[in-house]
């Protein structure tokens, strides 16, 4: 972790603990003092599939953060049945990818996920999930994701 | 003095031949002098005769241009330092796109000169983070004056 990369986590850090949006939950011991690695829970919001379900995210972050993307995924007992996301947590969103910029934060990445499952109009994982779960890397990041819904 | 002896006329090497000049701010060289004439006396409307012995003058700067406060890469503010300098100021100056985002120079040129995402092996970024439109410096906030080059041709 590089110091400069330490200085905008500790502001995200900080900021997220006076005040978080709703539906994302900071638990006040979560990072430990490197930073390097976070877990944040995210709550399915009112009327949709996942409703009042409280899922796992967990953010690793490299030294290059925030030039490069922090690798994100679903951990846990419950991973959320979505078009989007394979049944071992990760997760097939731009923003990670190729569309990450530096303008991005734990925050939004937080509420673009929230906003991912809100849209869900059914509770069931990729098509490809059987063959991406059994050979894709442990690295979500090392995944060359094809993006071609942009509706879900 | 007109706006224009303000400013240090430079001429650069520009790759997008619209032939313009650069002028940027002129550093501040001479210091404030300091006023240590004869006490002032203050007029009142008092039979009290006022007289000013020392005033303690304290000054705050601000980059001019810029509408937000803090830089949308490193999240500090734009008056404060990026995340890898120490002295806040002309050593660690702003840049500000055709889009009108503002960033630390450090910041945005960390960003368009490569670390990016993995996923396109360090490719470099020309999108504002901000917007995405095509990141490109916006000559207005640098240049005061435009003029035409002799043609040497």
């Amino acid at each position: 972790m590089s110091d400069a990369s330490r200085r905008r986590l500790l502001k995200e850090l900080n900021q997220l603990q006076t005040e978080s949006p709703p539906g994302i939950i900071i638990d006040k011991n979560s990072p430990d003092s490197d930073l390097k690695q976070w877990r944040i829970g995210v709550v399915g919001a009112k009327g949709t599939l996942y409703e009042g379900e409280v899922f796992t995210l967990q953010f690793t972050f490299g030294s290059q953060y925030p030039f490069s993307s922090p690798e994100v995924m679903f951990v846990g007992d419950t991973i959320p049945a979505h078009p989007h996301i394979y049944s071992n947590g990760h997760i097939c969103l731009s923003i990670l990818a190729d569309d990450w910029t530096p303008a991005l934060s734990v925050q939004s990445v937080c509420l673009s996920i929230l906003s991912m499952l809100s849209s869900a109009r059914e509770k069931k994982h990729p098509m490809d999930d059987a063959i991406y779960v059994r050979t894709c890397s442990k690295n979500p990041s090392k995944t060359r994701w094809w993006f071609h819904d942009d509706k879900v | 003095m007109s706006d224009e002896d303000e400013h240090i006329v430079i001429d650069i090497e520009d790759d997008d031949d619209d032939d313009d000049v650069i002028i940027v701010p002129r550093e501040e060289k001479e210091p404030t002098p300091m006023v240590e004439s004869a006490p002032v006396e203050l007029p009142t409307q008092t039979r009290l005769k006022i007289t000013v012995k020392k005033l303690h003058v304290t000054a705050k700067w601000k980059w001019c241009d810029v509408g937000e406060d803090t830089c949308g890469i490193c999240r500090m503010e734009f008056e404060a330092t990026c995340n890898s300098c120490k002295m806040p100021g002309d050593d660690c100056p702003l840049e500000v796109g055709v889009c009108r985002h503002a960033f630390h120079r450090h910041c945005i040129e960390r960003w368009t000169e490569g670390a990016s995402s993995s996923q396109n092996g360090g490719a470099k970024n020309g999108h504002c983070p901000l917007c995405r439109q095509e990141w490109k410096v916006s000559l207005r906030n640098r240049v005061a004056k435009k003029k035409k080059r002799q043609q040497t041709t």
